[in-house]
Parts: C-alpha cells; sequence; structure tokens
C-alpha cells in the first residue's frame, strides 16, 4: 500500500475550487495577458495626457533637448553671406533674417525664408546652403527682365512668367525690352515672349504687344500698324504674315492694320494715301 | 436498459466530440487513493506519426478518504477529496479540465454472458443486424438498484464462423453475438456522478478499474491467449479475466491491503499509520532465518525512558501479513474456479494494484495459483516518467487507453433513438413512391 496518508494540501471549498479553475482558464489567461496590460497603458497614458503639469514638463524637456542639440558648436550660424545680391536687397534681407546673435541653424525655419526671399520682386530663386562651420550662405538667383509691362500709368519690368521685377520711371534705359500692355497681358507674358521670338527678324520694329479683351494679341509696329492676331493658335497666324512679309515685303508697306484674327479671312488694311495709288495703278493697267 | 443505454451513449457521443479539442482528467477512485491523470489525446493522422496515442500532462495521487470499499461512502468527504485533486492536478498541468474519465473499483461488479441470434436482412451484415443481434440476447433481469455498466460484444459466430472480432461487411445468412454484461450497484454509479458534477467537469467515460487495470498491465499477446489480472486494492481485491483480446469476467472481494494493515494495527497494538509504515518498509511473505534475527523497532516517540523498547522480528510481521494474503488468495481461487476459468488454454496471472507492493507476493501467488505469476506493471504508457507506471497508476493508464481507443459496447449499435428516426426515414421514403 501506499505511503499517502500524509495529507499535503487541505481541500479547497466549492469556490475556492471554482475560482482555482476560473485562474487556469482561457478568459482569465487573455485576461491578464491582453486586456488588463492594454487597459492600464491606456489609462496611465490618459492622465498624464490630461494633466497640465506633465504636459507642461514634456513640453520643457523637449525645449531644453532641442536647445542642447541646436547649439552644439557645428550648428551655430554666426555670419551671413548673400551672393548675387545688391546692397540695397541686402539690407532688405537681413532684415527678416533676424541674426543679432549667433543662432542655431536648426532654428532657422528655411522654407520660411525661402518663400520670404521668392516674393522679393527681383529675387528669382534662391538657395540657402549650412556648411556646418557657422558661415550660411544665401545664394540668390535674380529674376531677369525680358519685357515691359504698361498698365496706363507706369511702367515696370517683367520676367518671362509675368513676374514683376522692378518699377521703371519711364521707358529710358531700357529700349531693348519690348512692351506689352492691356488686361491680362501679365499673365500671358510668356505668349507674348514667343511671338516677340518668332518676329525676330522684324524685332527691332515691334513696338509693343497690347492684350485686347484678355483673350488675343494685338502686335503694334514702330510704324504704326497693327497685326491683329487670332485668339487661337496665334502663332501660325503669325507664321502666315511672315510668310507673306518675305514674299511681298507686306510691312514694309504703308499698311494700317493686319487683320488675321479669323485666319481663313486676312484682311489687309493699307492707309488712304496707298489705297488711292492702288487705284490709280489698277485704272492704268486696265 | 434503454435507458441505460441512452445515458452510456450520450457519454460515447461527447467523448467523441471533445477527444480531439481537449484534455481529458482520468480518475481512478480508490478505497486508500484517488489516481488522476491529465491526457491530451492526438488526433489518428498525428498519432501515427509520434507513436503513441496521447501525452500525459500531468499526474498526481492524493488520499481518499471518503471512499470505502471502492463506494462512496461520506459524500462530503468524498467531493472534498475529489476537488482537491482535481484542483491539484489542473494546476499541475497549468490548463482548465472540463471532461473527465472515471474507473472504480466498487458497486459489486458481477458478470453475466449473453447470446442473441438474428437472420442477416440483406447477406451483408449491418450495423443494424449486430444492434438486432444484440437486442435478441437473453438479458439477465437485475435486481432493483443493479444497473449495466458494461455490455460489451466478446464474440461474433456468422453462420458457422465463430471467433469474429468485426462482423460488419461479411456476408452470411445468421449472426449470433455472445455479450458479456456487467452489472455493478446504481448507487454506486449515481454517487459518483453526482459528485463529479459538483466540480463543474462532465464524464465522457465511467467504468470499472479491474477493467483498465487489465488494460494497462496486459501485453496483446496475454489479452489474446488468455490471462486474469489480479488487482490488489485496499479494500477491495479484483480479479479481471481476458481472453481473445475481450474482457470475460470480472468479481472482486471484499479484503485488501487494508485489511493487512489493520492486523498488524490491532495484533501489535500499534497506531494505523506506523502499521501501513511497517507494512511498506518491513513487509513480507516468507520468513527466512535471517528474518528471526531482523529487529523492528516499534517505539514511536510516545514511550517513557523508564519503558522498555518494543521490538518484534521480522518473522512476527510476516506471521500477521501472511494469513490475510492467504486469505485473499483462497478467496480469488474459488472466484477463478466458480467462474469457470480452468477452459481457457493459457493460464497467466498477474497481479497488480497498491498492495501487489508487499514483497515476495508473487511467490505465494504461485504456490495458490500453480502458475506463474507475473508483477503487472503498465506497459502501455509511452512517455511516461517512472512514477506514473507505479502500481498506483495502474488503472489511470489502463483509462486513457481505454479512452483513446475505446472497446465496442452495445449503446455504439443500439441507438435507443433509432426507433423514431428509422419511421421517419421510411414515411420519407414512402411519401416520394406514392408521389412520384
Amino acid at each position: 500500500m501506499l505511503s499517502l496518508r500524509h495529507n499535503p494540501h487541505a481541500a479547497p471549498s466549492r469556490w475556492q475550487y471554482r475560482f482555482s479553475r476560473f485562474l487556469l482558464s482561457r478568459l482569465y489567461w487573455v485576461l491578464t495577458r491582453f486586456v488588463a496590460p492594454i487597459a492600464l497603458i491606456l489609462f496611465v497614458v490618459f492622465q498624464l495626457w490630461t494633466s497640465q503639469g506633465m504636459r507642461q514638463m514634456v513640453a520643457d524637456t523637449k525645449a531644453s533637448i532641442f536647445q542642447k542639440i541646436a547649439y552644439l558648436p557645428f550648428f551655430v550660424v554666426d555670419d551671413v553671406v548673400i551672393s548675387n545680391a545688391t546692397a540695397l536687397r541686402e539690407e532688405e534681407i537681413m532684415s527678416f533674417i533676424d541674426i543679432q546673435a549667433p543662432k542655431s541653424i536648426l532654428e532657422f525655419d528655411r522654407d520660411e525664408m525661402r518663400k520670404n526671399l521668392s516674393q522679393m520682386d527681383a529675387v528669382g530663386s534662391s538657395e540657402i546652403r549650412y556648411n556646418y562651420t557657422g558661415t550660411m550662405e544665401i545664394i540668390l538667383e535674380p529674376r531677369i527682365p525680358a519685357m515691359i509691362y504698361y498698365d496706363g500709368a507706369l511702367f515696370e519690368t517683367i520676367d518671362e512668367s509675368g513676374h514683376r521685377v522692378e518699377g521703371l520711371a519711364d521707358r529710358s534705359g531700357r529700349e531693348e525690352l519690348f512692351v506689352i500692355s492691356g488686361e491680362g497681358a501679365k499673365d500671358s507674358a510668356g505668349e507674348a515672349m514667343r511671338i516677340v521670338k518668332m518676329l525676330n527678324p522684324l524685332a527691332d520694329r515691334v513696338r509693343g504687344l497690347v492684350r485686347v479683351g484678355g483673350r488675343r494679341w494685338d502686335v503694334v509696329l514702330t510704324n504704326g500698324a497693327i497685326l491683329m492676331l487670332p485668339a487661337e493658335s496665334p502663332m501660325s497666324a503669325l507664321q502666315l504674315i511672315l510668310k507673306q512679309h518675305r514674299t511681298n515685303e507686306v510691312l514694309n508697306r504703308e499698311i494700317q492694320s493686319y487683320d488675321m484674327r479669323i485666319p481663313a479671312r486676312p484682311i489687309l488694311r493699307v492707309s488712304p494715301v496707298f489705297a488711292a495709288e492702288i487705284e490709280t495703278t489698277i485704272a492704268d493697267q486696265s | 436498459m434503454i435507458e441505460n443505454a441512452r445515458h452510456k451513449r450520450e457519454m460515447r457521443i461527447r467523448r467523441d466530440s471533445v477527444i480531439k479539442r481537449s484534455p481529458i482528467v482520468m480518475l481512478d477512485i480508490g478505497s486508500s487513493k484517488i489516481a488522476a491523470m491529465i491526457v491530451q489525446f492526438m488526433a489518428p493522422e498525428n498519432m501515427e506519426q509520434a507513436g503513441h496515442s496521447f501525452r500525459i500532462l500531468a499526474s498526481l495521487e492524493m488520499v481518499s478518504q471518503g471512499v470505502r470499499y471502492g463506494e462512496v461512502a461520506t459524500m462530503v468527504q468524498f467531493q472534498k477529496d475529489i476537488m482537491r485533486i482535481l484542483q491539484n492536478v489542473q494546476r499541475a498541468a497549468g490548463i482548465k479540465i472540463d471532461y473527465a474519465a472515471v474507473c472504480f473499483s466498487g458497486g459489486r461488479p458481477e458478470s453475466f454472458g449473453a447470446t442473441g441470434e438474428v437472420a442477416v436482412e440483406s447477406g451483408e451484415v449491418t450495423e443494424n443486424d449486430i444492434a438486432r443481434a444484440m437486442l435478441a440476447c437473453e438479458f439477465p433481469i437485475l435486481p432493483d438498484g443493479r444497473e449495466f455498466i458494461h455490455a460489451l460484444p466478446i464474440n461474433f459466430t456468422l453462420d458457422h464462423n465463430t471467433g469474429l472480432d468485426d462482423p460488419r461487411g461479411q456476408i452470411g445468412a445468421r449472426l449470433a453475438v455472445d455479450m458479456h454484461l456487467l452489472a455493478v450497484d446504481s448507487s454506486t454509479v449515481h454517487n459518483l456522478e453526482q459528485a463529479i458534477r459538483s466540480t463543474d467537469i462532465e464524464l465522457v467515460s465511467l467504468t470499472t478499474s479491474p477493467f483498465m487495470t487489465g488494460l494497462a498491465v496486459l501485453t496483446e499477446d496475454e489479452m489474446k491467449r488468455g490471462a486474469a489480472v489480479i488487482d490488489f486494492g485496499a479494500m477491495t481485491t479484483s480479479v479481471s479475466v481476458f481472453y481473445a483480446g475481450q474482457l470475460m469476467y470480472v468479481k472482486n472481494i471484499r479484503i485488501g491491503g487494508y485489511h493487512v494493515t489493520s492486523d498488524i494495527s490491532q495484533a501489535l497494538g500499534i497506531s494505523f499509520q506506523m502499521a501501513e509504515r511497517l507494512k511498506n518498509l518491513h513487509g513480507g511473505v516468507e520468513a527466512t532465518a535471517q528474518d528471526d534475527r531482523e529487529t523492528i523497532d516499534l517505539s514511536d516517540g510516545s514511550e517513557t525512558e523508564f519503558q522498555e523498547r518494543r521490538t518484534i522480528t521480522r518473522t512476527e510481521l510476516i506471521g500477521i501479513i501472511r494469513p490475510r494474503l492467504e486469505e485473499i488468495f483462497e478467496e480469488v481461487l474459488s472466484l477463478l474456479t466458480e467462474a469457470g476459468l480452468d477452459e481457457i488454454p493459457s493460464q497467466r496471472f498477474v497481479v497488480a494494484g497498491g498492495a501487489s507492493q508487499i514483497a515476495g507476493l508473487e511467490g505465494l501467488a504461485e504456490r495458490f495459483l500453480r502458475q506463474r505469476v507475473r508483477m503487472g506493471r503498465t506497459i502501455k504508457l509511452a512517455g511516461a516518467s517512472a512514477q506514473q507506471t507505479t502500481a498506483g497508476f495502474g488503472a489511470v493508464s489502463g483509462l486513457a487507453v481505454h479512452t483513446a481507443k475505446p472497446k465496442d459496447e452495445m449503446w455504439d449499435f443500439v441507438n435507443p433513438n433509432s426507433g423514431r428516426s428509422l419511421l421517419n426515414m421510411r414515411s420519407i421514403f414512402s411519401w416520394f413512391k406514392e408521389n412520384w
């Protein structure tokens, strides 16, 4: 017989037994291994999140850590070099760079700076470089004036995209640039540029371009003749005019306007003197 | 019979449905101890690979105080015992167990034979034919308070072909079945069921421990050619006889190791615990000359220094133990003769059970039974620790083997509800015939 007379464990009560079975059950396992820890973490996080002091502390700590890192020697900017800028602009730029004392490169908002720079009319694009030795370099790409915009009162130079470069008192000094004018002329500056390029052999005879009704161009020549281009595909219409010019030297004649608003129906208006001359010639021939 | 079969069939269906998904606790309710073993059964496909059908997750033996003669004597105490061992074994395994297979040794098991014969309906033997053959058996009328715990088909005869294990699918005209019916006290069964129910655990099997011990300790060969297992329990000594792979006979006598201890305690005037210790440490059955010189100290620390220290020789102790064991063997022998087991060709005897560990017991057994006697050790337990193959775990091991692959029982074939469903099928068929 077995030596099992000793009683190593007291008998459990019904409820103790049930509880011990509950401790072994799957439900309890899931509760303790998953539900309870997750709930606890959520609770703690929520408590910390809602307490003002804790948020303040987190913010302070974050700031102090940032300060420590940002003012490591190689992050500190103590000199700013601006290239490709006139003295006036340099002053203007330094005014919003705000660097009285050495400042960390991490504290500069380069996107903001670039935005500010690009809002300056004369600045085309800009690049901000930092070489980690204390010198920040701002490289400016100046906006190149391509034409002059005249709004009826004031002149200003604009670039190919129609963006203002600088205001002018009058046209003097900028005779090499042609003038555009009219409603919506600035927005279609690119098209004006292409038209002038196409007119290249006669470029010196172009006085300016006038945007009519915000949809089409009139090219005004130095002799007062007006080339009326259509809204749709003005380039091909222009090409037709140039073709006529090459064969018949149309533009050298005393014409008042060359109407290509409907390309299939070109209308050439000549001066009354020239018209009379033509009539006499026709009468003579007949 | 039918009511009982319905209940048994429910348990079997439950066993089939839970065996793959959850571990089951095996319980052997003994008079001195309860053994529990949590077993995870494997799916048949994994069985091939692993080479065994189950894995032991935990096992435990604990003292049983509410059971006498293998029957519940004190319900409250028994419930405490069962809750204690279930709580501890579940803790040891680290999982909650919801199903139990239980075996017990008491309830005065009694074996009956019965034979039934029917004509095979369709030429080929079907389960339905087997069921009808079983129902054709002349069941013994049981007195009130007795019920069948097992109804095992042990032999099928198809025409003149006998000794069939499984006649399903064979061609024949007349099918006869020999049944082994095992009856026990209903109160024992109901008390056990009640106690198990109170622990929130569902039963998947309820059987008798001599049968289970036999399954655990006998080799396949012994079971086929015939063998008797003598299971020495604390208060009952059970005999189970196997032949042709089937259980043939179960009976027990209500004397066991407890009575040996009690004899020692009375004869020497010492406490029960002390007597138990003497039996375990110095007990034996054959006195030799050396045993006359070997003295055993009986002091238990309560004597004063003026009292003489009490000692006995080992011969004296053997003299107390032996008559009781002889009595047991005489009873066993008369049981075997009464059952008519002389007819079994091979008469192997295997001694098992907790009380079989008394030194030299097999020698005494051989003298009485005039046969070679083998000490039963659990053999069908792959991956078991040494502790799990001791005599005390024989029945639970057998229970695990049995639960893994239960023997066919009558209620596997006879469906108490089948009458109604068959009627339904027939009415559906006739409806089709009439309307199409």
